[in-house]
């Protein structure tokens, strides 16, 4: 039997359906905190801003018009709440620069320059990489939170690993034993 | 080191750089978010109408509120305009020259932000929010509600719809003027947002028709508007926030019609409310008649009477509760629903279930078994059946915490554990929570026995006091004068017995009535409600007297759709009906039932404990933390699981050398490579090696010659290490496990290359690469694959690991194949044309 598709579990959420609604939730929760971790860079930022993308939704609901869309919609909020919270993280942390130097000048180790490396992809090319590699999602389960098609998640990967190939080999990382 | 490692090493430092694979935790999500799901609770849907009236006169007044702080805004903006310096009673002086207005403003009441539109012109208001639009006549009294989903529109008697408490004048100016007199008192200035804001509070004063104790505003310090306004009413603090003023601004002005808008069906309140009177009395009468007799309407009591008799009902009640010590039993239950939104087809769900109970309401303790819960059954509309409902559950619930256990059979990863690949030994999973979690808890357990002794988990007793206690003024004067005009009680002869009838008639549209009978002990035994002389949920309690003691026997309940018209027969959405059997009252139960090893666990099974917040394994005798428990008997699927877990990443990368070279040829590799006459020379593994960063090795074979020529016969030892299944006996022969699906119907049709527009299925439903068994290993230049078979198309996959294959899919995914899978579905995962409709959720089977 196959599970309840998309528009029926938001159509029985707008009915007072909430299990329905925490099927959506398991179901995206991933993708929100990845794309919110494209933008905060911070795990548990994301965690946040993707549990409030879902407050927001609950709120919204009643104006998604179109129900199959509903994985892209929370994608977009859970991004824009990132984007509210990274202006405002920037604000505090701006008074704060000084102790981050001092870090700084330590020796990065492999995995934050990989991080730094895809911090730095375009943002198209920084949202398929880490919701494939970071959080593990498929072509398919990207494609559907972003609203585009499996292929262009395809080339936007092949793109952004000769990218990230390229930096990487540059920051020395092709001869670190990993 | 080898030339390909680089690029392997970009996946893997990829995929290890940064860990985000949380699991999802609703529960706990919505345990920290009540305000999210009260917001989708409230939602606009046929549930909207089903608040009571207290509501419905504050939704009203919120309503009468906006219009008269829109005009007040009105008021600062024309003062300010002129450049008069400001005050209070300036300010409202300035009223008179507004004509009219339309404004966009947020109100933020109990959590929930709704917009409203509004358009004024004198003493005539439409307020439109997101399902209802109000038309407002101040100076004929009257109130037109338009419901575009039930494509109706009700005009009322303002005043009568209030409950007489609303303090009209000609227009809503007059609530303004009394305003004037009263004092505002200057605050410290506050910010709203960003915007610095001047803060004033109204003391005593006439606001939204009510008399309120103060009215908080706050005014934007640089255009003096108002942005924010608070202020106390009966169910909490209302916020407004005002945007897009437009004074004397032109508009369409038959939107201030009192008339139903073309297509929409007028009905007028004043009838709807006798039908509705009517029909609660008629209904009062059949819904407890047992023994047919028909009972006399009975004796109203007198107001002053009331809280003492419903004090009276409480204590039966409360009396007989509290002489059951222990009870026990079985049930059985089925629900049915039906959906019916408006924008997709029509479907009903049925489930049945039957289990057992032990109960002891004087410790606060008790279990409920379900076993044998059939699937949930979906009926009609294009609706697909939801996943199987567990097979059996346990429920413990004491006063230290919740228990519930799924017998489910569950796979591996269970939320919140590590995540252990390739593990799929079957574990049912025991949650510990908080007591109060029980409540939730009740939303789902309609069958709960103590349920039947109230209404949503509240006794019927302490239901009892609650009115009595809104009579005596507990809840506040407004509430009190409120439950006065609406509340009656009737007490009635049924047959030999007694029975009670709390009504409460005619608010909105809606009327409820309890009845408690004597024949029960004076428990509740029906409720009702009704909606325009509908019903709209009704609840039928059956009480049987045993050992001395009242006990339920059947519950009821109905929920109906909420319609405004009397045109047809309701048909319920909702129905339940729970039968309690073999009930053995004050009989002792053993104590072992409420604890844990009644559970009958056993090793492996695993606890989410919510309230330590920490993951535990069973051992057979106690729980221990999931990481100790991990290195013991686990230790042996940790390894074979790192194994698999390289294994996948091999083929992942086999995968992305595939689609990398289909990129850049513009199609993907033939299965191997032929000479002129067809002849099959290497394989597409060799083809690929460029894209593996083997180029070297690459360059070192003679492609116009077979695999085995005196030339490429010596490179069958330098066999790339992706190639090499870790699980495999035979690759230090040269041999690999990693085959691509041959066939004329799969993505590797022999000598002849396809691209991604063959692949009709879907990529993410083809799979295009397999790890076989050790058996159909194959050396790797050679041009030899896997080839399935058509009756059993797993014969040769399943091998290196006990209960699956590792395949990797045509989207580059790489997937675990469960031995279980329907023959037919992976034959369908095999094809990249067959034009079967299967999703990659049938892997998981």
């Amino acid at each position: 039997m196959n599970p309840p598709t998309e528009a029926e579990l938001v159509e029985a959420a707008r009915n007072d359906d909430v299990e329905s609604f925490g099927e959506l939730y398991r179901r995206h929760y991933v993708a929100a905190m990845g794309v919110a971790y494209c933008v905060l860079a911070d795990r548990h930022l994301a965690e946040d801003a993707a549990q409030e993308a879902f407050v927001v939704a609950c709120r919204e609901l009643g104006r998604l018009r179109r129900a199959e869309c509903f994985a892209p919609w929370i994608c977009t909020i859970a991004k824009r709440i990132a984007l509210r919270m990274a202006r405002g993280c920037r604000e505090r942390c701006a008074l704060e620069d000084a102790p981050a130097a001092a870090v700084a000048d330590c020796e990065p180790c492999p995995s934050d320059l990989v991080r730094r490396a895809v911090m730095d992809l375009p943002d198209r090319a920084r949202e398929v990489v880490v919701l494939h590699y970071f959080t593990g999602l498929s072509h398919k389960e990207i494609a559907a939170s972003l609203g585009v098609s499996s292929e262009a998640v395809h080339g936007r990967l092949v793109r952004a690993r000769r990218i990230l190939a390229d930096r990487l080999r540059g920051d020395g990382l092709g001869d670190l034993e990993l | 080191m080898s030339p390909s490692e680089p690029k392997r090493k970009l996946d893997d430092v990829l995929a290890g750089a940064v860990n985000l694979r949380p699991q999802p935790d609703f529960a706990r999500w919505h345990q920290e978010h009540p305000e999210a799901i009260a917001a989708l609770r409230a939602l606009p849907t046929l549930k909207a109408q089903r608040r009571i009236t207290m509501i419905r006169i504050v939704r009203y007044s919120t309503s009468v509120a906006a219009v008269v702080l829109l005009l007040a805004a009105g008021a600062w903006w024309m003062l300010f305009s002129h450049g008069v310096e400001s005050s209070w009673a300036q300010a409202i002086d300035q009223l008179a020259q507004i004509r009219s207005a339309i404004c966009t403003l947020s109100v933020h009441r109990a959590e929930i932000d709704q917009v409203q539109k509004i358009f004024l012109e004198g003493a005539r208001v439409r307020i439109e929010d997101s399902h209802r639009i109000y038309v407002f006549d101040f100076r004929r009294g009257k109130v037109l509600l338009v419901m575009p989903t039930e494509k109706t529109a009700i005009l009322e008697d303002m005043l009568k719809r209030s409950g007489g408490q609303v303090i009209l004048g000609s227009n809503p100016l007059t609530d303004l003027v009394r305003m004037k007199d009263a004092s505002a008192e200057r605050l410290p200035d506050e910010k709203v947002g960003d915007t610095p804001c001047q803060v004033y509070r109204v003391k005593d004063t006439a606001f939204m028709g009510f008399k309120v104790p103060w009215v908080k505003l706050w005014l934007d310090s640089r255009s003096n508007l108002p942005l924010q306004v608070h202020s106390l009413m009966a169910d909490g603090q209302l916020t407004w926030t005002f945007h897009d003023f437009h004074w004397n601004a032109p508009f369409d002005k038959n939107l201030l019609e009192l008339v139903a808008p073309q297509g929409y069906k007028l009905v007028e309140e004043d009838k709807l409310r006798e039908a509705a009177s009517t029909a609660t009395a008629d209904s009062g009468n059949a819904g407890v008649a047992q023994d047919g007799a028909k009972a006399e309407e009975g004796r109203e009591i007198p107001g002053d009477e009331i809280a003492k008799t419903l004090d009276m009902l409480g204590e039966r009640i409360e009396a007989n509760y509290k002489a059951i010590h222990t009870w026990s039993g079985t049930f059985d239950l089925v629900e049915r629903y039906r959906f019916t939104n408006l924008n997709s087809p029509r479907y009903e769900s049925l489930s049945h279930a039957v289990g057992a109970f032990f109960a002891e309401p004087g410790r606060d303790r008790i279990r409920i078994d379900y076993r044998d819960v059939e699937p949930l059954r979906i009926i009609g509309g294009n609706a697909k059946p939801a996943e199987p409902a567990p097979q059996q559950s346990h429920w413990i619930r004491t006063p230290e915490h919740l228990l519930h256990v799924s017998l489910t059979k569950l796979q591996h990863n269970v939320e919140g554990f590590p995540r252990i690949e390739g593990v799929s030994q079957p574990f049912r999973v025991l949650y510990r929570e908080p007591p109060n979690a029980y409540h939730n808890c009740l939303q789902l357990l309609h069958s709960n026995p103590l349920f039947f002794f109230g209404d949503g988990g509240r006794p019927s007793w302490d239901l009892c006091c609650m009115y009595a206690g809104v009579l005596r003024g507990e809840k506040g004067p407004e509430q009190r004068k409120q439950a006065e005009k609406i509340m009656r009680l009737r007490k009635r002869r049924q047959g030999a017995d007694t029975e009670y009838v709390v009504a409460f008639l005619g608010y909105g549209r809606m009327s409820h009535e309890d009845v408690f009978s004597s024949a029960a002990g004076f428990n509740l035994v029906s409720e009702t409600i009704l909606t325009q002389g509908q019903p709209y949920q009704t609840r039928q309690y059956t009480f049987r007297k045993q050992s001395g003691v009242f006990i339920p026997t059947k519950f009821e309940f109905k929920m109906f759709e909420d319609r405004n018209t009397k045109d047809s027969t309701p048909t319920p959405t909702q129905h339940h009906v729970c039968t309690l059997m073999m009930s053995q009252v004050n009989e002792p139960i053993d104590p072992a039932v409420f604890e844990i090893p009644s559970l009958g666990l056993r090793s492996g099974d695993r606890m989410v404990d919510r309230i330590e917040n920490r993951m535990e394994v069973f051992d057979g005798k106690q729980f221990v933390p999931a990481d100790k428990f991990k290195l013991q008997p686990v230790a042996q699927m940790t390894y074979e699981a790192s194994q698999r877990n390289q294994s996948t990443n091999n083929l992942k990368m086999i995968a992305l050398a595939i689609l990398n070279y289909e990129q850049a040829n513009g199609a993907f590799p033939p299965a191997y490579k032929a000479d002129k006459d067809g002849k099959p020379l290497l394989s597409w593994r060799v083809l690929i090696l460029p894209y593996l960063e083997e180029n070297e090795l690459y360059t070192q074979f003679h492609l116009d010659e077979p695999w085995d020529s005196q030339h490429n016969k010596p490179l069958i030892a330098r066999m790339p290490q992706v190639y090499r299944s870790p699980g495999s006996k035979v690759s230090d022969a040269g041999k690999t496990n990693y085959l691509t699906v041959r066939g004329e119907e799969t993505v590797f049709p022999a000598n002849r290359a396809i691209s991604f527009a063959d692949i009709r299925d879907g990529t993410s439903n083809t799979i295009m690469a397999v790890e076989a068994s050790d058996d159909k290993a194959v050396i790797w230049t050679k041009p030899d694959d896997f080839e399935y078979g058509q009756q059993d198309p797993m014969k040769g996959l399943v091998g290196l690991w006990p209960d699956g294959f590792v395949a990797a899919m045509a989207d580059g995914s790489v997937r675990f194949v469960w031995s279980s899978i329907d023959p037919a579905v992976l034959k369908a995962f095999f094809t990249r044309n067959g034009g079967e409709k299967v999703g990659p959720e049938a892997l998981r089977k």
